[in-house]
C-alpha cells in the first residue's frame, strides 16, 4: 500500500478530492481491499479525536451490505472483518517494527514518532525479554482450531495474542500480565488462569472473548503444563 | 481572512463526494459510508430493539433502503442524519409488525428530518462508554507528541473543521503540505490506535481473570 493511495484516500475522508479523483480512488480501492480497512481504521481515529460516539465498533455488517450492493459473491477470505485483514496488512509490511513502534510511543507519549529508530533496538530487547512466556504463549493453544491474528505488546511488559477461529470468525484474546515479584497468587478453585515464572518475573496468562469455557479451560491446561515444562 | 464555517458543515460536505458518486450508481462509494457509519447506526437500532443480532439485521436493511432510494436524499442534510432517520423508521416498523410496541410510543426518539445527530449518545455500556474514553485519552496523548506542524495542521482539521484551503491560509503554506501533514498526522495516530480499537472490539466479552 504505497503513501500515496493512503494520502489521497486521507483527503477523500476530507471531501477534499475532485471528481475524478474521487473515483481513481474507489477504483484503487476496489482492485486493493486492504485499502477499504485503511478507510475504516481513519473514520474510528477521526471519529475518537472528535470526541464522536463510537457506537459498535464489535460488530460489522460491511461486507453483508457490500454483497447485498454489489451482488457479488464474495471469497471466504473476505468475510473476516476489515480490521482483521487490515491488521494482517501491517504485520506483513511494517511487522515487529510497527509494534515495536506503538509500543514505545505508548509507553513514552512525549516522545516524537522520529525517535523510534533511536530506541528501536532496545524496544526489540525488552520485548523479546521473556522466550519462556513466549513458549508458552505458542503452545497454548495447541489442539484449538485457531489462527493467530496478531499480537501486541503493552506498556509495563504485557503481551496480547489476538487469535481467530476460521470456522466462525469469532475472536479470543490471550494475554500475558507481568506481576510484581511480591505478587502472590491465589489459587482458584476453577482453573481460570496459568502462571509462568520466569526470570523476567512472573506471568499471568489469561483468556478472554468470544470462546466457549471447555476451551478456556483447555487453553490454561495447556499453559499449566507447558509452564510446568520450563520450570 | 478565513471564513470558518462550522465543524458539521464540513463534516456534511465530506461525505457529498461519496454521496453523487452513490446517486450514480457506485456501490464502491456507498460501501465507504457503510463503513463509515455502521457502528453508529448499529448503535441506534440496538437502542431500539435491544438484540444485537436484531440491530445488525435492522441496520443491513437500513443501509440497502439508503441505497435504493439515495436519489431521494437531496443534500439540505448531513447524510448521517438522513440515514439516521431511515434506520429509526426502519426499526419503528419492525417493532410494529412484531407487536412489539405501539406507533405511539416512539416518540422519546426524535426522528426529524432537520435535527443533526452526529453527537447523539447511543446508550452504549459503560464498559464501551470507558474503552472509548481510553481511545481517545490514548490518542490526544499521541496527538501532543506530533511534530508541530502536523499537529497544527490536524488540528485545524478535525477540531475546527476547516477546509485543507482554510489551513493553508492560516499555515502560510500550499495546500499540498497541508494535506500531506494531515496525512502523516493520520498515520501516527492510526498506528497508535489499532491495538487499542483491537481491544475494544472485544469489548462485550467478559475477562475470566
Amino acid at each position: 500500500m504505497n503513501e500515496n493511495i493512503k494520502e489521497r484516500i486521507s483527503a477523500l475522508a476530507d471531501g477534499e478530492l475532485s471528481e475524478f479523483e474521487v473515483r481513481r480512488v474507489l477504483e484503487e480501492i476496489e482492485k486493493e481491499p486492504v485499502l477499504r480497512d485503511y478507510w475504516d481504521l481513519l473514520q474510528i481515529t477521526r471519529r475518537s479525536l472528535a470526541n464522536e460516539d463510537l457506537g459498535r465498533l464489535d460488530v460489522d455488517i460491511s461486507e453483508r451490505v457490500r454483497r447485498e450492493l454489489s451482488g457479488r459473491k464474495l471469497h471466504s477470505s473476505e468475510g473476516n472483518s476489515s480490521y482483521t485483514r487490515y491488521k494482517s496488512y501491517l504485520a506483513a509490511t511494517a511487522g515487529l517494527a510497527l509494534v515495536i513502534g506503538i509500543n514505545f510511543l505508548v509507553t513514552t507519549p512525549n516522545t516524537t514518532i522520529d525517535s523510534f529508530s533511536e530506541e528501536a533496538s532496545q524496544t526489540i530487547a525488552n520485548a523479546i525479554a521473556s522466550p519462556e512466556a513466549m513458549e508458552v504463549l505458542n503452545n497454548s493453544v495447541l489442539g484449538i482450531d485457531a489462527r493467530l491474528k496478531d499480537f501486541n505488546y503493552v506498556s509495563g511488559g504485557g503481551m496480547h495474542a489476538n487469535y481467530v477461529f476460521p470456522e466462525n470468525g469469532r475472536t479470543f484474546r490471550v494475554s500475558l500480565t507481568p506481576v510484581m515479584s511480591e505478587y502472590k497468587p491465589k489459587r482458584s478453585p476453577e482453573l481460570r488462569r496459568a502462571f509462568i515464572k520466569t526470570d523476567k518475573g512472573v506471568f499471568v496468562v489469561s483468556v478472554s472473548g468470544n470462546i466457549t469455557d471447555e476451551k478456556k479451560s483447555r487453553i490454561l491446561q495447556n499453559a499449566n503444563y507447558f509452564s510446568n515444562q520450563i520450570k | 481572512m478565513v471564513d470558518m464555517r462550522s465543524k458539521k458543515e464540513t463534516n456534511k460536505e465530506a461525505d457529498l463526494a461519496l454521496v453523487r458518486r452513490a446517486k450514480k450508481g457506485d456501490y464502491r462509494a456507498f460501501d465507504l459510508l457503510v463503513l463509515k457509519y455502521q457502528s453508529r447506526i448499529i448503535s441506534i437500532a440496538f437502542k431500539y430493539v435491544k438484540e444485537i443480532q436484531l440491530a445488525e439485521d435492522i441496520s443491513q436493511e437500513a443501509f440497502i433502503k439508503a441505497y435504493k432510494s439515495i436519489n431521494s436524499f437531496r443534500e439540505e442534510s448531513a447524510f448521517y442524519t438522513w440515514l439516521y432517520r431511515i434506520t429509526a423508521n426502519t426499526a419503528k416498523n419492525y417493532l410494529v409488525s412484531k407487536g412489539r410496541r405501539k406507533e405511539s410510543s416512539f416518540s422519546e426518539i426524535s426522528t426529524s428530518e432537520n435535527e443533526d445527530y452526529f453527537d447523539m449518545p447511543t446508550n452504549d455500556s459503560p464498559e464501551q462508554i470507558l474503552m472509548a474514553q481510553n481511545l481517545r485519552n490514548t490518542i490526544h496523548d499521541a496527538l501532543s507528541s506530533l511534530p508541530e506542524d502536523t499537529r497544527t495542521a490536524l488540528s485545524l482539521r478535525e477540531f475546527e473543521g476547516l477546509n485543507y484551503e482554510e489551513i493553508a491560509l492560516i499555515m502560510g503554506c500550499p495546500v499540498g503540505t497541508v494535506r500531506s501533514r494531515i496525512f502523516r498526522g493520520r498515520e501516527a495516530l492510526e498506528n497508535l490506535i489499532s491495538p487499542v480499537a483491537d481491544k475494544f472490539k472485544v469489548i462485550n466479552n467478559k475477562e475470566i481473570i
